[in-house]
């Protein structure tokens, strides 16, 4: 029934990118008498049949809330049981789990790790290790995530950036908001375009606040996560569908008028205008300067696609000023257990 | 520009000369492999198409799960991620035997016309569903003036309306409009600019009757500065008028965000005990007011940001400030010199559409909305989105 009700939303048009704030697992685990903790679990089977779903309606990418950094003033047997889940789903995630290996999926973790314990650590760029090559479709977990948090690294790392390669005011005016948004955490995945928080609460808790700000489409549902199904999915995806028109064309006027923008900010244009555009180009020219530095971090890069990028740049750029660009984005484009990958 | 095509990449990876993992080397044998049996596909003769029969040959994958991309049925699409999905942790023992078999592929194509038919009576279902619900709030809507004015035109009403027993009131209320008279290409509908900045009076004349310190109002187009001072002096008549009964009018003006370049030199002059009086002091030009109105347009969301990360690097380059200060409470600091958090935000459009407002602010904003707010008269909504608001429990990460 399943199957048959995906084939036939796939007439229409499916979502790339889907967020899922999961919230109120440790209010459903009272409501049935399990307890707090078995809420999580229960939370997790959940985000296992939902992921088995996007997947198989041929989502792209999966964004999830894990775990917030406001989350660690929680009891500390709380955040205790949370790590352990963590640290055992993640390692049977990437080694025995059927639906990865199946699909594609590359588990990426969000967020400012360096907050975890060692042990979670480890776990977690074991499994990133494991899965990074895999880019038919991204599993993010975001673990552990600020909005905020992500909105500073992309700016500390910008002027880094600046500050490292002492570009000239000039070219610090060329970076441009589609420059901002290839520094977040969620640089290789493409716009969201649901984002859905259960449990009824109505805001955004610092989730994802650049990424669903604009051509995304909101929606609160108001049973606890471990309660949501495929059934209650499928309405929230009808009506994306109705709206998957108008968020297409608001995204193409906000492209265009960053173009506009861009052409008042920099008339040498060194970095590229189109959000796109600016995607690919800052993608593989950052693999081309992780490959020969041998890194093992790309997953594709040739010379010949040095010479593609410079036929794709709009203006002429000479080879020093372009040095100087991949050298910059290269210094901000390291963040850990976030590799780039080509979607397909 | 296109994305390459996946058969050019397969290619461009095949002949990469700067693999050096040994584990690259199989995958790229792998590739040319897999190439050199989408080259002969095109080229398959009957004894092939029997021998892949799933009922002769091995299956390792069940052929109904096929592949997650999308139903179409070129055979380069379905033979290359099948190749992909190789590369991963196992591998399975012959690439030919996990591409979906024939017949699949035939009942598939043959099935097409009825799941488009259940498409449609999904999609049918699914408006009945949203149309019994219009309908619904039709009827609660017309008979709403016997217990609501629709436009109440004194204070006292909207402060019986509010009642007294509201345990929280947001100090900051947030409203996104529709959209504006101008036009992206810049032409001007008299009438609907009319309309909004009547909506914009009205919304001022409610919040300073609840007691809210500041309006912001995100509308689709920018304002024109010359428009500005028509607004205040809407502003201004539409508050004489709703106070009338009462002994003083409270104040509201109406500004815009000021350019980024001026936040930063505010990070630095900030001490606390003093800042709320100097910053409002400093936002209108030292005239006091009650209510703050904040006029936002799109740029004021992602681009405000970006230029401000522009400006943090121009003075890094003047060596006013190191990246390592820019911490989350300096950036707050310098965001919220301007424009704070709002605690409450009603969405007047049919969608869910947070139209890039600021992002930085709306980290714990309670955002109400009705997708059928094109029939809901606006002030119902203002008064449903406190209620919900007072009703709210925040955790905060707890």
């Amino acid at each position: 029934m399943r199957a048959v009700a995906i084939k036939a939303l796939q007439c229409g048009s499916i979502p790339q990118h889907i967020g899922l704030i999961m919230d109120g697992n440790r209010r459903y685990g009272r409501k049935v008498h399990v307890g707090n903790g078995k809420g999580y679990y229960l939370g997790y089977e959940t985000l296992e049949e939902i992921l088995a779903v996007c997947m198989e309606m041929g989502v792209k990418v999966v964004t999830v809330y894990a775990f917030s950094i406001e989350n660690f003033k929680r009891p500390a047997d709380q955040v205790e049981t949370l790590m352990e889940l963590a640290k055992t789903k993640l390692a049977e995630l990437c080694e025995h789990s059927e639906l990865v290996r199946q699909y594609g999926i590359g588990i990426r973790v969000l967020g400012d790790t360096s907050l975890l314990p060692e042990d979670v650590r480890q776990v977690i760029r074991k499994a990133v290790d494991l899965t990074k090559k895999n880019n038919r479709a991204i599993l993010n977990m975001c673990f552990p995530y600020t909005s905020r948090e992500e909105l500073t690294m992309a700016t500390r790392s910008l002027v880094s950036g600046i500050e490292a390669h002492d570009l000239n005011p000039r070219q610090v005016s060329d970076i441009s908001t589609s420059v901002l948004e290839q520094s977040l955490y969620t640089r290789s995945c493409p716009p969201m375009d649901i984002l859905i928080r259960t449990s009824g609460e109505i805001r955004l808790s610092d989730f994802m606040l650049w990424q669903s700000s604009r051509a995304c489409h909101v929606e609160f549902v108001d049973c606890f996560w471990p309660e949501f199904t495929f059934w209650k999915l499928l309405p929230i995806l009808l009506r994306y569908q109705l709206r998957a028109i108008s968020i297409a064309q608001s995204r193409r006027e906000y492209s265009r008028g960053e173009v506009a923008e861009d052409d008042v900010n920099g008339d040498e244009g060194v970095l590229l205008n189109t959000d796109i555009g600016n995607a690919r180009q800052t993608a593989l020219e950052q693999d081309q300067e992780m490959s020969r530095r041998n890194s093992s971090e790309s997953t594709l890069m040739t010379s010949e696609t040095d010479k593609t990028a410079g036929v794709e740049s709009p203006c002429g750029l000479t080879l020093e000023k372009k040095q100087r660009v991949i050298s910059f984005l290269h210094h901000r484009g390291y963040i850990p257990n976030c590799p780039i990958v080509h979607l397909q | 520009m296109p994305s390459p095509s996946p058969a050019l990449t397969l290619r461009r990876r095949g002949g990469s000369p700067s693999r050096d993992t040994s584990s690259t080397d199989e995958l790229t044998l792998k590739q040319q492999q897999q190439q050199q049996k989408e080259q002969l596909k095109t080229s398959r003769t009957a004894a092939d198409l029997i021998a892949d029969h799933p009922a002769i040959k091995p299956v390792t994958i069940p052929a109904s799960q096929g592949t997650p991309s999308s139903s179409s049925s070129s055979s380069t699409q379905e033979g290359h991620p099948t190749g992909e999905s190789s590369r991963t942790t196992t591998r399975t023992p012959t690439a030919t035997t996990s591409s979906p078999s024939i017949a699949s592929r035939i009942i598939h194509i043959l099935l097409k016309p009825f799941y488009f038919l259940l498409f449609a009576l999904l999609h049918l279902g699914h408006e009945l569903v949203i149309s019994t619900r219009t309908m619904k709030t039709l009827v609660q809507v017309f008979f709403l003036p016997h217990l609501f004015p629709i436009a109440p035109e004194l204070v006292r009403i909207v402060r019986k309306d509010v009642g007294t027993d509201l345990v929280k009131k947001p100090t900051h209320l947030a409203v996104i409009t529709q959209k504006s008279g101008i036009t992206l290409t810049g032409e001007v509908d008299e009438t609907e600019e009319d309309e909004w900045h009547a909506r914009v009076a009205q919304l001022a004349q409610w919040s300073s009757a609840v007691g809210i310190k500041t309006l912001s109002i995100m509308r689709s187009t920018p304002l024109y500065p010359e428009d500005l001072e028509a607004l205040q002096d809407r502003v201004n008549h539409t508050m004489k008028d709703f106070y009338k009964e009462e002994k003083r009018v409270p104040i509201a003006l109406v500004r815009t965000l000021r350019p980024v370049e001026e936040s930063l030199s505010l990070v630095f002059q900030q001490n606390n005990s003093q800042a709320t009086i100097q910053r409002d002091l400093r936002l209108h030009g030292g005239r006091t007011f009650d209510l703050d109105i904040v006029i936002l347009s799109p740029e004021d969301g992602h681009d405000r940001l970006a230029g401000n990360v522009r400006h943090l690097g121009k003075a890094a380059l003047r060596q006013q400030i190191s990246s390592e200060q820019i911490t989350t409470s300096f950036l707050d600091t310098q965001l919220s010199a301007d424009l704070t958090e709002p605690e409450l935000l009603i969405i007047l459009k049919d969608d869910l559409d947070l139209s890039n407002y600021p992002p930085w602010h709306i980290r714990l904003t309670e955002i109400y909305h009705h997708p059928d707010q094109a029939v809901i008269p606006v002030y119902t909504m203002f008064l449903q989105a406190l209620h919900r608001y007072a009703k709210c429990e925040q955790r905060f990460g707890k």
